[in-house]
């Protein structure tokens, strides 16, 4: 059986069993994650592997009718994200989550299911059925603390989130009603026919409904909210997974199924850049604003957003590079914050600037690596962050957008002083005594880990990029795409 | 092959080895001296290439002015490592060799992406170093980052328009993005209304990190300002308007490495004009003086380091610690004086002349008569406080043997330079044809420092007094303020209530579908 099926099916089982072993042993539930967790490991770098050039898997043998799995080069860089990410967030999680610590793991499981199929399908229906799937798991894994504020942040996810899946369902629709068929590829061909007001309308319902969802400003108020009530692993795929799978599913649409011919012509990525500025923008001086530090990372989670918006609506192939890379490195740049912040939550209930203060001092090493995951993030040189912001930078001057270019340098300076603040907070002593829990190993490896790949991606930034590199050829070329898809 | 930039990088990753002194000891010496015979012995015409993305990058390239530069990169790497390998903890001489490895990576660059990560590597250990040496100085540490990021980040911008304009990552092509560039210069050798980091940077950190700090900042300024903007005649005007606010602000100073960190400005103003005439002779100065800059400031950053060392304070009147009681110190300070005055047989003499000879405009030449009887004035100052006004300081502790060492090896150099001047052209085959020891070049280098003599003893009570220290008017820390108020403004609005998230949402989705029409 095709290995590409199992990416979405094994951690749809696994949390289907896990949700009976629960009922019955500790121990039994626990290998079963671990042991589904390696198999899903050799799973993903086995489909990862075979993604270039692009293989479709029809299910059902019903060919066009049935459903088709599509692995090219940019799903394979989403299964990679979710191999880095999803792996050392479990492991981090067995020993950080100490409330409704089964269910975590259940719907983790079944979040990582809907994320795979959405980056997987190659169905439009089908889209937002995973998206839905995600989507809800997300909702109750932001509510999983069960404190007032966490679910209060996550109705307000929910609410917002759904007028935007609304959008999403109504544009689906929509398409459905016009071409007859939800294959990508078919609709695609169809969409030649269409006449263009309508192809926009569709386009825009597309972005609205996806753009809530991704967070670009101003729609994004409810982001900060749900990081701050969350679970900090909840946070790492989060920003590294469910955001990301968002705009994959945009970029994915537009490129393939309006193709970029069109996107030009409608001046979309004239918008989508522009928005892209006004979104890093604004998340960056609010973010300065922020005392508490899971807001202050979603904040700039929203602003590194931005970035990804720009590179990834130049519109030529360096810029799909860059975007895609930083998609990427943002993963695990912040994902290295956020595991960090999750110790120092952990061992001091520390997650207000104010509560960090010395804690260089006390964790030398962990602080070491919040500094290089902060600087990475800023975009400094030596480290993975600047090289994926070169590669947007010189796209967008290829492109002729200079005033994007230029903005996101005076973005990156933006973000020091935030970061900077919260820095030099952590290697400022205090006489304050509080109670630390050590953290263990379990807790500190998936941070390093996490930690080296910043430094590893910036100084060989050709291990990724051979893989990323391939992205544009199937995204700007989409009659590629869609010849491939229809078996030809 | 090994570089001595990459050997002092090296060298901080080894040093985490060190885990008593003796084995610091060996390291630093090992690493500090290595360099410092490496760089001897490069041939200039070398370089070697790496891929790296699409490009192709020079990451190591000898000439003339970088092998001189190089060389006193390490010659002063060596004394400044060893003045504070006892005072340092082990992570701060870790963050002192990467940004001493950097600014000698920087050195030897040959593509403006190297140029660039090792600028920022330079201004990132700079400013963890400032940041975790001390209690007192975070929020100095906090501007010195911001501002040398502005200056990084508008030199990454300067080489992307370049790299758009020409497809060339090359040093030696450089045709647009030169404003860009000249902000980065500018606020890395600290020039006028760019220079606010500097003077609360060097005066708030410990002494041993000024030291080090002073000798490569600036400097790496000059050489990149060599390297791109050389020969941009206007900005020799703009040197020396820096120089002479330099002067200014600097007789108004009374803590000691204030002053010093002033006096620097009106110093990196003489390499400013040497560049910018842009002919082979004042390049040369430019770079001669500033190895001589190198040598008596990093001494005199080192006196005032002894004098904070041994008496706890650093205003001018605990100078008076100088004379009987540190006598290696006093005789260090009296010839970094003659030195920085321009007195023949002193080496500040021979790098002024050359400049002053380059130049043929009356007014540059004038100015540059001015520069050194202001520098002349305001150092007379200092060896007043040091030498003639009575004073009872005592002794809390004596310096440290290493710090006695690296002062003494630095005026030596300096000596032999000032006697022999043909040693540095020896040295990098430069050659300069001046006869440094004509009577009519030294009557004519010698006749501001003696006119500084005579007014200093004229208006003596106007110059030794205490000046009311002013609240400087910083434009940077009002836009500052307004990024935060607007950013204050901005965060009400985001309150938690649900109806005005949707609010907003449905504004873009019109916003959206207006965009349609």
């Amino acid at each position: 059986m095709e290995s590409a099926v199992w990416i979405i099916l094994l951690p749809l089982l696994t949390a289907f069993f896990l949700g009976i072993f629960k009922l019955y042993s500790d121990k039994l539930f626990y290998s079963l994650v671990i042991v589904s967790m390696v198999i899903y490991l050799y799973l993903l770098i086995l489909v990862i592997n075979d993604s270039y050039p692009p293989k479709v898997y029809s299910i059902g043998n019903w060919g066009l009718l049935g459903i088709n799995l599509m692995v090219d080069s940019f799903s394979a860089m989403f299964l990679l994200i979710i191999a880095i990410l999803f792996i050392t967030v479990i492991i981090f999680s067995l020993n950080y989550i100490k409330v409704n610590k089964h269910k975590f793991i259940i719907l983790t499981y079944v979040m990582i299911a809907g994320i795979a199929g959405m980056v997987l399908t190659a169905d439009l229906f089908n889209l937002y059925v995973f998206l839905e799937v995600s989507s809800m798991s997300s909702y109750a894994l932001t509510a999983i603390k069960k404190t007032d504020k966490s679910i209060e942040s996550s109705f307000k996810y929910l609410i917002m989130s759904t007028f935007g899946s609304f959008f999403i369902l109504l544009a689906t629709i929509l398409t459905y009603y016009l071409t007859g068929t939800l294959n990508m590829a078919e609709i695609s061909l169809e969409f030649k026919s269409v006449p263009f007001m309508i192809k926009s309308t569709i386009m825009f319902f597309f972005i609205f409904g996806y753009g809530i969802k991704i967070g670009l400003v101003p729609l994004h108020a409810w982001m900060p909210d749900s990081y701050e009530a969350s679970p900090i692993p909840y946070n790492v795929l989060s920003s590294g997974l469910v955001m990301k799978s968002a705009i994959y599913a945009l970029i994915r649409l537009l490129y393939v199924i309006f193709g970029v011919e069109f996107l030009t012509e409608s001046g979309i990525l004239n918008i989508g850049v522009f928005w892209g500025v006004l979104t890093f923008i604004i998340a960056h001086t609010l973010a300065y604003q922020q005392s508490n530090l899971n807001r202050l990372l979603g904040y700039s989670s929203i602003a590194q957003i931005g970035y990804i918006t720009i590179g990834l609506f130049l519109g030529n192939e360096k810029g799909l590079i860059g975007g895609s890379f930083h998609i990427l490195n943002h993963g695990i740049m912040k994902g290295t914050l956020f595991l960090v912040l999750g110790i120092f939550y952990y061992s001091l209930k520390a997650d207000e600037i104010e509560d960090i203060q010395g804690l260089g001092y006390k964790f030398p090493v962990l602080s070491f690596t919040f500094v290089v995951a902060a600087l990475a993030i800023v975009g400094l040189p030596p480290f993975n962050g600047f090289i994926s912001k070169w590669l947007i930078i010189e796209a967008a001057i290829e492109a002729g957008f200079f005033y994007a270019a230029f903005f996101i340098l005076v973005g990156t300076f933006l973000s020091l002083t935030y970061y900077l603040k919260v820095i030099i907070k952590l290697y400022t002593k205090t006489e304050k005594k509080t109670l630390i829990e050590k953290p263990d190993l379990s807790l500190k490896l998936p941070t390093f880990f996490l930690g080296s790949l910043c430094i590893l991606f910036g100084i060989v930034p050709s291990l990724p990029l051979s893989l990323i590199n391939n992205i544009p050829k199937f995204l700007l070329n989409n009659s590629e795409y869609i010849r491939i898809l229809l078996g030809g | 092959m090994i570089t001595p930039g990459f050997l002092y990088l090296a060298g901080a990753l080894f040093l985490f080895l060190a885990i008593n002194n003796k084995i610091k000891y060996i390291i630093s010496f090992l690493i500090t001296t290595g360099a410092l015979i490496i760089t001897f012995y490069l041939t200039p015409g070398y370089s070697l290439e790496i891929n790296f993305l699409n490009y192709t990058l020079i990451p190591f390239r000898v000439d003339d002015i970088s092998k001189l530069t190089g060389l006193i990169f390490t010659l002063s790497g060596l004394a400044a490592v060893f003045y504070s390998i006892n005072i340092s903890s082990r992570s701060n001489l870790q963050l002192i060799f990467l940004f001493i490895g950097s600014s000698l990576t920087v050195v030897f660059t040959g593509d403006l992406f190297i140029l660039y990560i090792f600028w920022e590597l330079m201004e990132i250990s700079s400013s963890f170093l400032i940041i975790t040496v001390s209690d007192l100085t975070k929020k100095t540490g906090y501007y010195f980052f911001l501002m040398q990021a502005v200056g990084g980040l508008s030199l990454l911008w300067g080489v992307f328009l370049n790299h758009s304009a020409t497809g060339s990552l090359s040093l030696n092509a450089i045709e647009a993005g030169i404003p860009f560039f000249m902000i980065a210069v500018g606020i890395k050798l600290a020039f006028i209304g760019l220079h606010t980091w500097m003077p609360q940077t060097y005066s708030k950190v410990p002494f041993y990190v000024t030291v080090v700090l002073s000798i490569y900042t600036t400097k790496v300024g000059v050489y990149v300002m060599y390297r791109l903007l050389s020969g941009i005649n206007i900005l020799a005007y703009a040197g020396l308007i820096s120089a002479l606010f330099g002067i200014v602000m600097a007789l108004r100073q009374n803590q000691v490495r204030k002053l010093l960190s002033y006096s620097i400005i009106t110093q990196v103003g003489y390499m400013i004009i040497g560049i910018s005439i842009g002919s082979a002779a004042g390049i040369t100065g430019a770079f001669f003086h500033l190895i001589n800059h190198i040598l008596y400031k990093t001494v005199l950053f080192m006196v005032a380091g002894v004098v904070i060392y041994t008496t706890g304070k650093e205003n001018l009147e605990d100078l008076g610690i100088l004379g009987s009681k540190l006598p290696i110190t006093s005789l260090a300070t009296l010839v970094a004086f003659m030195a920085i005055s321009g007195v023949p047989f002193f080496n500040g003499y021979m790098s002024k002349t050359i400049i002053k000879e380059a130049l043929q405009e009356p007014v540059l030449i004038w100015g540059l008569n001015l520069m050194s009887f202001g520098t002349s004035l305001m150092f007379l100052k200092f060896i007043y406080y040091a030498f003639f006004q009575n004073s009872n300081i005592n002794l809390n502790r004596k310096p440290t043997i290493s710090m006695q060492l690296g002062l003494g090896f630095l005026t030596i150099i300096m000596l032999l330079i000032g006697i022999n001047p043909f040693l540095l052209e020896n040295l990098t085959n430069i050659d300069v044809d001046i006869n440094y020891f004509d009577i009519k070049l030294m009557l004519s280098g010698i006749q501001p420092f003696l006119w500084s003599v005579i007014v200093f003893i004229l208006l003596k009570k106007y110059l030794v007094k205490e000046y009311r220290r002013f609240i400087y008017y910083d434009i940077y820390r009002e836009m500052a303020k307004i990024f935060v108020k607007i950013g204050y403004k901005l965060s009400i609005y985001h309150n938690g209530k649900l109806s005005k998230y949707l609010l907003w949402a449905t504004t873009t989705l019109i916003i959206l579908l207006s965009l349609l029409i």
